[in-house]
């Protein structure tokens, strides 16, 4: 973490840059980690959170085009830029721990998503909505019996994620492992997504190539884009394989 | 099209107790030398557990009060077989809990003096499966003119060690179920299947020429064998889930203990990743089975769903 913030008086001096900041160049504040001191022996605690306003001289958000032709993220530059000083949040050097605490809720593992990485919520019902439509060799697809199966796999995926938010209520069904259905939230949810959306996407024969844009794409390339879209939510807030590795040790104490 | 997911959850504080007595009843009385010990038996189980079993109301949690049950509901039974399987503890509770069911969802009070056996601790069996394969829809076991079961059954678990059997039949084409005791068996009706499970004993076996002493017919036992098929699936499923359980732990246990290359295995994200996805199966295997404990005690919803399908119907 290379950005750094600099106390001056009231304010604070900002240099540096961030990548993937989700929508920075819509909004009027930020979340900044930042390193307020350089020579700490555990790097964690030379950073700093502050609750920083974007629109100040300083500071520029740049666009960056995704995979999907969406924008989105971007890259946001600072060049000597003053915040005030009362944006910091909790103690100088403390940000780390605030930051982990505000990562619990963007995966989810605290009830109310900080932040939602898709627009649209796409559920079961809509793959198979959409897959009751498509036929192979003058067969509709879904009499397919391996369709089925899957489908069926992903309706029970799909049931178990909401079935573990029901049953996160009930404590005396968690108590082998405490905070696991939690911890697991964005590890099953995101990867489940992926999936089902890969799958739809792939269920189209030829026409699966076509992309938004293309007038025979399936309902207009949604499932494409979808898909693609999704791979942001299995790397934002923590990819896969680090969730992975935190429900091992923290949820399983495996060593690390 | 949409389906609102049913994603009832409830759990009660009796089943919360039960949960835990089972649990506690598992890990005092059943240790895995016992266990070990057991597996080697002829009939792999143990009468003294067994009667403890029966003294704390096992055999009658899903049975209603006028019967000599606890009137729980089988939603009740879902911790009970969980902590069971959690401790991969054989007993014949699922084949005596199953024949219980499908006799009071076929005849009700009018069998009060079967189910009251069953809940005071003699052994139930079902016997079922015609074939070795899933299609025995044809039911082979047959009730003659003379009044003799003549056919055989296979898989029937805890044949060995049964009192009662309900055997699903049919007389001249009308589903029936007789019942049938032991002592009527002859010598050599029973074949021992040499299962994987070594937890559990089942038999081949043959009813050629056994007089029932009881035979259920009427409306009821169609819909009763149906519904008694998915209590068997939510039972089985739930000790299943606690026997999975316990394999995560065992894993988990050896992550944390072996070493090669001077550091502990569980610190590899080669073995890491899968052992997640283990527990993931077993959390979602667990949230089903208490979702199913949830709603098996009113099936009317699933029942309708499930008609409807068989009469061509689309439905999800
Ligand atoms: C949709 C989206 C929105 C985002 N929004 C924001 C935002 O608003 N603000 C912001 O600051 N950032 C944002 N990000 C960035 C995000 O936080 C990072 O992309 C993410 O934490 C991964 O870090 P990285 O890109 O440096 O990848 P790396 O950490 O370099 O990972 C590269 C690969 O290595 C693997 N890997 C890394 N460490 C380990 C490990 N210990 N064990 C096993 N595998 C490992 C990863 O799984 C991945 O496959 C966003 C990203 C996405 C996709």
């Amino acid at each position: 973490m290379q950005t750094r913030a600099v106390k001056e008086g009231d304010e604070y001096v900002v240099n540096g840059s961030k990548i993937w900041t989700t929508l920075g160049n819509y909004a009027d504040h930020m979340i900044l980690l930042a390193r307020t001191n350089t020579k700490t022996e555990r790097k964690y605690d030379g950073l700093s959170f502050f609750l920083s306003p974007m629109k100040v001289a300083g500071i520029e958000a740049h666009p960056i085009r995704k995979v999907t032709g969406e924008y989105g993220f971007n890259q946001t530059f600072f060049t000597d830029a003053r915040i005030p000083a009362s944006c910091l949040m909790g103690e100088e050097g403390g940000g780390w721990t605030v930051a982990m605490k505000t990562l619990e809720y963007e995966r989810g593992v605290t009830a109310g998503q900080a932040s939602a990485y898709w627009g649209v919520a796409v559920q079961v019902d809509d793959m198979i909505d959409e897959l009751s439509a498509i036929e192979q060799d003058g067969e509709p697809l879904l009499s397919d019996p391996i369709v089925r199966d899957d489908l069926v796999g992903f309706m029970m995926e799909a049931k178990a994620l909401s079935l573990a938010a029901r049953r996160m209520a009930i404590p005396a069904l968690g108590t082998d492992y405490p905070m696991g259905l939690a911890l697991s939230v964005k590890y099953r949810g995101t990867e489940y997504e992926r999936r089902m959306k890969q799958y739809t996407a792939s269920k189209q024969g030829a026409q699966s190539a076509l992309y938004v844009g293309d007038d025979d794409a399936v309902s207009g390339g949604f499932w494409q884009r979808a898909y693609f879209s999704n791979f942001g939510a299995t790397i934002g807030g923590g990819t896969t394989q680090v969730q992975a590795n935190i429900v091992a040790e923290h949820v399983l104490g495996l060593p690390k | 099209m949409s389906v609102t997911p049913n994603v009832t959850m409830t759990f009660s504080e009796e089943q919360g107790m039960l949960l835990d007595v089972a649990r506690g009843f598992v890990r005092d009385k059943a240790p895995i030398d016992v266990i070990r010990a057991q597996l080697e038996t002829e009939t792999g189980f143990d009468p003294a557990l067994w009667q403890s079993m029966v003294d704390m109301g096992w055999t009658g949690i899903a049975l209603p009060d006028s019967v000599g049950g606890a009137g729980m509901g089988v939603g009740s039974a879902v911790p009970v077989f969980e902590s069971l399987g959690g401790g991969l503890l054989g007993t014949p509770l699922l084949s005596t809990t199953l024949a219980g069911q499908l006799i009071w969802r076929a005849a009700g009070e009018a069998a009060a003096s079967w189910l009251t056996r069953l809940c005071g601790g003699e052994v139930g069996a079902l016997a079922l499966l015609d074939h070795a394969d899933w299609g025995a829809a044809n039911c082979g076991v047959s009730l003659g003119s003379d009044g003799c079961l003549s056919g055989r059954k296979c898989f029937v678990a805890d044949a060995g060690v049964a009192d009662v059997f309900v055997v699903v039949a049919n007389d001249n084409g009308e589903p029936i179920l007789a019942i049938v005791e032991a002592t009527a068996l002859s010598s050599d009706a029973l074949s021992h299947n040499v299962v994987i499970d070594l937890t559990k004993r089942s038999a081949n076996v043959d009813f050629t020429g056994v007089v029932p002493v009881d035979i259920l017919r009427g409306e009821r036992v169609v819909a009763a064998l149906r519904d008694t098929l998915l209590l068997g699936a939510l039972l089985t499923a739930s000790e299943t889930t606690g026997a999975a359980a316990l394999c995560l732990s065992g894993i988990t246990d050896y992550l944390k203990t072996r070493k090669q290359f001077g550091k502990l295995i569980g610190s590899y994200q080669a073995l890491k990743h899968p052992t997640v996805d283990i527990y993931v199966g077993m959390e979602n295997a667990r949230s089903f089975i208490y979702h199913g404990a949830s709603v098996v005690d009113d099936l009317s919803r699933l029942r309708r769903r499930r008609d409807g399908l068989q009469d061509g119907q689309s439905g999800r």
